[in-house]
């Protein structure tokens, strides 16, 4: 359990932190050096993506995700409010993930390969239902606590 | 039928407290599922390619420089620099607030970081100077909102993306709307203060406002950086952001030696959540969104409007009103992400331009955050002060009603905003 969250928050920070590192080290290359690497920017893009995705996930375990609160938790209609809520969210989460998966297949059948880094964009895709199998993961946890 | 279900399944949603973002994806998927023929499988892939462009990776990065400068001492010299400017005049500590405010907004792209990092350190200096609590508070929560029209600015570039206009370009409109709001304040601030006879602090020497110019330049350096750099076209928006949190690093670490490697890492990480929770919104109202403009609702509400014979001044005030109660009830990257793509294409067929459009929402926005019940600002500013949210609300009324003023002027008058980007570009 730990272990999971630890790793999931390494990859969250790790992947903003080179995301960052590559877009400045495209302003150095082209302003100093009159040069830039084409695959940078895109991987940037991919490592961006990545982090939001994998934070996003994470988030369900620490509450990020604001709501509306109208009606107050301790009536019985805020406590079957929050009931529905929870489902709805969990089937949600994992409906996005479950059809992420048919997308990542659609893209394998297809070959689709990405246009600087050369490669196949299902890898890439993947990002989708493992973040949103992750998510609806810390969510139950989350209500079970 | 489909803009019933689409806004009905949001609104309850909403309202049975379901997380905003998921709110705003569920509605999407069940509308797209049950009434249209499009296959599930495009939902998964929107999420993917709603996050897939250049220009939203300055959030998360603008939110981590502006972490790393309010983790060490920057916001602390900062808030020396503005009270060695202002501390000596009537209401000298509020003016101080927000002044530093306005020099942070410069720094971080985001409205609540700036209350945080400059309400945490006025607060208790304003109270303990014995100014009334609505002069603490309510100068820190109501010019806090500035972090947003002052570039950078996270909201501008959520506009900048739904609306499809050159982010440059909306932070360069930002700037003189920002400071006309910034100076309504100070003007509130200094009358109230002269009326009410508080007490006056020694005014500083030149020496000394020197020395706190130096302690500050470091930081300060980022503004230049960041709003020179767009603003000569050296860079885009998001390299601006890269060299403002490899900047930030630098002088957080090896300047001020304010952090150290170790902690990096945690701000890394609470930066990456802080921006997930916007982006996560985006994601999903991006193809609730989609489906908006799919189902040609736009422009099924353009043509209505365009029939009862709408003008633009009328408009304009519709725009005001529907984004003020929309903004008191979710935050503005939804507010934004929903709304716009419905009132973008009145507002063009009309002939208001799409920039002086978007910084008419972002001062919109200002007012939402400082006004109950998602009021972010209301929510830190109660945090800091241990005020409740309805006392923080009250306080902060005579600045919440100068932004007012400043919004009425906004938009009416489109050259506030126009006048810098159309000469600069």
């Amino acid at each position: 359990m730990e272990k999971v969250a630890r790793l999931n928050r390494f990859v969250a920070s790790y992947a903003l932190a080179l995301a960052v590192l590559l877009t400045f080290l495209n302003v150095v290359l082209r302003y100093i050096f009159g040069t830039s690497l084409s695959f940078s920017a895109e991987l940037a893009s991919y490592l961006f993506i990545v982090s939001a995705f994998f934070a996003a996930s994470l988030g369900f375990k620490e509450r990020i995700h604001i709501s509306v609160e109208f009606i107050s938790k301790k009536t019985f209609l805020g406590k079957l409010a929050r009931y529905v809520s929870f489902w709805i969210t969990l089937i949600f989460l994992l409906f996005i993930a479950i059809f992420g998966i048919e997308f990542v297949s659609l893209a394998f059948d297809m070959n689709e390969i990405s246009i600087d880094l050369n490669i196949p964009m299902w890898i890439i895709y993947m990002i989708i239902p493992i973040s949103f199998f992750l998510a609806a993961f810390w969510h139950i946890k989350s209500d079970i606590k | 039928m489909i803009s019933l279900t689409l806004f009905g399944l949001l609104l309850s949603l909403m309202a049975l407290g379901v997380p905003v973002a998921i709110a705003l994806g569920a509605s999407t998927a069940f509308t797209l599922v049950f009434l249209t023929d499009f296959d599930p499988v495009a939902i998964s892939a929107l999420m993917f390619e709603s996050l897939d462009k250049y220009a939203l990776m300055a959030i998360p990065m603008f939110i981590l420089a502006g972490n790393l400068l309010s983790k060490g001492s920057a916001a602390q010299r900062i808030v020396n620099l503005a009270s060695s400017l202002v501390g000596h005049l009537p209401g000298g500590l509020p003016l101080s607030a927000i002044m530093a405010s306005v020099i942070f907004a410069a720094v971080s792209g985001s409205s609540p970081a700036t209350v945080v990092a400059v309400g945490s350190i006025m607060y208790g200096a304003i109270s303990d100077a014995g100014y009334p609590k609505s002069y603490a508070i309510g100068t820190i929560a109501t010019s806090g909102t500035l972090g947003i029209l002052i570039p950078p600015s996270i909201v501008m570039i959520i506009y900048g993306v739904t609306a499809d206009v050159s982010i440059g370009k909306l932070f360069m409109a930002g700037i003189i709307p920002g400071l006309m709001i910034a100076s309504m304040l100070l003007l509130v601030t200094y009358v109230g203060a002269k009326r009410l006879g508080f007490k006056r602090a020694q005014a500083q020497t030149f020496k000394q406002r020197l020395i706190a110019l130096k302690e500050a330049s470091w930081a300060l350096l980022t503004i230049v950086f960041i709003i020179g750099g767009i603003y000569a076209g050296i860079f885009t928006p998001t390299e601006a952001a890269s060299v403002a949190v490899v900047w930030a690093l630098f002088i957080a670490i090896y300047i001020y030696k304010d952090i150290g490697w170790s902690e990096v890492e945690e701000v890394l990480f609470s930066s990456a959540k802080t921006s997930a929770m916007i982006l996560f919104i985006i994601a999903n109202a991006m193809i609730f969104s989609f489906l908006l403009t799919i189902e040609n609702i736009p422009q099924d509400l353009t043509s209505y409007l365009l029939e009862s014979g709408v003008t633009p001044i009328i408009f304009l005030l519709m725009v005001n009103v529907i984004l003020f109660f929309a903004g008191d009830f979710m935050e503005p990257s939804s507010v934004i992400m929903v709304l716009v793509p419905l009132l973008l294409p009145v507002a063009l067929t009309l002939g208001i331009n799409p920039i002086h459009f978007g910084v008419v929402v972002v001062v919109n926005m200002e007012l939402g955050m400082i006004t109950p019940p998602i009021g972010l600002n209301l929510f830190v500013a109660s945090s800091i002060s241990g005020l409740s949210l309805k006392d923080v609300m009250i306080a902060s009324l005579p600045w919440s009603l100068t932004i007012l003023v400043g919004l009425i002027l906004v938009t009416y008058i489109p050259q506030i905003s126009l006048f810098l980007p159309e000469f600069l570009y």
